[in-house]
């Protein structure tokens, strides 16, 4: 067990360190610095000069890489050049929202997608199951960025039932009571969360439709039924507690999309979270955070895919083979 | 024993009303993308009128509405679909070629090679694909449609090159590997004549897969504004132009919209398919 952990522990650590690398060479080949296109005109080619200097950027490149690997090992994720602060508090203040989006819309998503797999496996072949089929095909073919465009269109801008950007009220939040904000950063929270959730849920249940489909027909599910376990019971418990096994590495498998998902999400709902920071960085050039924003979402996703594949053996000791 | 055969068994993918339909409609796209010149009823970026004909809702004039330039959005979607077809395809043509390339040197060297190569693959799938062609446009700005077809085309690969290595590895113990190394044929040959062959249908799911992902790649990246500049059309940036004012000009978001949607279902049901006709099954075996 413990050498599995650290094998995986390992083998994380190896892709954040390729992708940082990977990171900071693209970054770094490119042409230009933050300070290359300031269209200030009274910015001379002196004071970029001793900006440069003053930043390390005129240094050899593997001397920079050096400094910059040391620096992410102590935490310290540079200046930000646009805002003027470090990037670590920048990260502080907007990291967390992107995981209270993520964390929900995964939690939600899973708990649907189990639900639906599992009904579609029941219902297997009736005509309403071909009809839920259709859609989560249908819906795992729609972009984020347009799921996320037509949410907006109808349920913030036709009905008006949820706000459609930000993650408070910018005139009220201050004023409510403790729970007054919790149920407004719900009510704010409930369109993008609830986007990522639709599209997570529809693959789960593609995923959960088929290890449901294979465990039914098996001997012990017949012999429930044998023993008079009326059909919601030899389902709900003989059959679904068997084909739950895959659903813990699953769950790691949907951290990639996630990230890349919460992206268009927190772009087009203006949720404030890294994605959003991350698109804002790209446009006003501000390296140091796209790179923290790049490592440290690479981070969770390898820490994600890693935890899930140790859960998954705790979970299921038939998977510890010691191989 | 015909039926075996993985490219009579590909055959079979093609029956039945979803995947026909499939075909027609990524059929009706791709001529629609190849004689848009001809067949668009304006050009994409004449402005006829700024003032009075912006912003108008679909009419007969204009079936899908004009945009905030007053450009026709039927048109605009038509040359659209030159670009963003042409970019995906581009991109997983590029990606087919690596990702054969690293997959089969990697299965059919073993050893470190394959080692090497797969740790590689490993780490290159585990990243947020979204995020690392973020950061490349951060440090290049806006790429041209040329940059953009090997970004997407070399970010595409890991995947590829992993079905066939798998493949490959199956097949080079197969008898009539064994039989062509025993009668002296060359490595390198044998790869090419006898090896990669048995490989080409895996590979023509895989590139189907891949296409099904690019479209919205590209598509999202050009929403965000890092994807196909301004004023060149694609249906991505069209979306972009038209978000701003998604609920009043509903018509310049939801009809390339439409036309992305429908090319990856398309692309996505002949894939899954496809994927199903090849998969083991106990009949075949």
């Amino acid at each position: 067990m413990l050498r599995l952990v650290l094998s995986r522990a390992g083998q994380a650590a190896v892709v954040v360190a390729v992708v940082a690398t990977m990171a900071f060479v693209l970054v770094h080949l490119a042409p230009g610095d933050p300070f290359s296109n300031a269209d200030d005109p009274s910015f001379t080619g002196a004071m970029r000069a001793r900006e440069r200097t003053r930043w390390g950027y005129d240094k050899p490149l593997p001397e920079q890489y050096v400094r910059w690997i040391g620096n992410l090992a102590r935490g310290e994720f540079g200046w930000s050049h646009e805002r003027s602060r470090p990037v670590s508090d920048v990260l502080r203040e907007t990291l967390p929202n992107t995981l209270l989006l993520m964390g929900t819309a995964l939690f939600v998503g899973v708990v649907a997608g189990v639900a639906l797999g599992t009904w579609q496996a029941a219902r297997h072949l009736s005509p309403a199951e071909r009809a839920s089929n259709l859609l989560t095909i249908g819906l795992l073919s729609v972009p984020e960025f347009i799921l996320s465009l037509g949410v907006v269109a109808l349920f913030a801008g036709h009905w008006r039932w949820f706000p459609a950007s930000g993650m408070v009220d910018p005139a009220w939040h201050e004023s409510f009571s403790a729970v007054g904000r919790a149920m407004d950063v719900l009510r704010h929270l409930a369109l993008p969360a609830g986007t990522l959730a639709a599209l997570t849920a529809a693959a789960v249940s593609r995923y959960h439709r088929t290890a449901m489909l294979a465990v039914l027909p098996e001997e012990f599910v017949r012999t429930a039924r044998a023993k008079g376990a009326s059909e919601r019971v030899a389902v709900l418990h003989h059959a679904l507690r068997n084909a739950l096994g895959p659903l813990i590495t699953i769950s790691g498998l949907m951290l990639p999309a996630l990230f890349g998902g919460a992206v268009f999400v927190e772009q087009i709902f203006s949720w404030p979270g890294m994605g959003l920071t991350m698109i804002n960085a790209v446009n006003g050039r501000d390296y140091q955070l796209v790179l923290a924003g790049v490592i440290v979402s690479s981070v969770l996703v390898a820490a994600g895919g890693a935890l899930a594949d140790v859960l998954a053996v705790i979970a299921d000791p038939r998977l510890r083979t010691e191989a | 024993m015909s039926a075996s055969v993985p490219q009579a068994r590909l055959a079979r993918a093609f029956r039945g009303v979803a995947a026909r339909l499939s075909l027609a409609l990524l059929a009706l796209f791709v001529l629609t993308a190849l004689v848009a010149p001809n067949a668009a009823p304006y050009s994409p970026n004449a402005q006829p009128n700024a003032d009075t004909g912006k912003n108008q809702p679909p009419s007969h004039a204009h079936p899908f509405g004009t945009d905030l330039y007053s450009r026709d959005v039927l048109s605009r979607v038509m040359y659209g679909a030159r670009v963003s077809l042409g970019v995906a395809a581009a991109s997983v043509l590029l990606a087919v070629v690596v990702g054969t390339t690293i997959g089969a040197l990697a299965g059919f060297a073993g050893g470190w090679v394959d080692a090497v190569c797969m740790r590689m693959v490993d780490a290159l799938l585990s990243v947020p694909r979204l995020l690392l062609l973020i950061v490349v446009v951060a440090s290049t700005g806006q790429l041209p449609v040329a940059g953009l077809i090997l970004l997407l085309g070399f970010t595409s690969w890991p995947g590829m090159s992993r079905i066939v290595r798998g493949e490959v590895r199956a097949v080079r113990v197969r008898d009539f590997v064994l039989a062509a190394r025993a009668s002296g044929v060359p490595e390198r040959r044998i790869l090419v004549s006898h090896v990669l062959p048995g490989v080409v249908p895996q590979v023509l799911v895989a590139a189907t897969l891949a296409l099904a992902s690019v479209i919205p790649l590209e598509a999202g990246l050009s929403y965000l504004g890092f994807g196909v500049k301004l004023p060149t059309p694609s249906w991505g940036n069209i979306i972009r132009e038209g978000s701003d004012t998604a609920v009043e000009n509903w018509w310049m978001v939801l009809f390339p919209g439409l036309a992305i949607v429908a090319t990856v279902l398309a692309v996505n049901t002949l894939g899954e398919r496809m994927r199903e006709a090849l998969a083991p099954r106990p009949a075949d075996s």
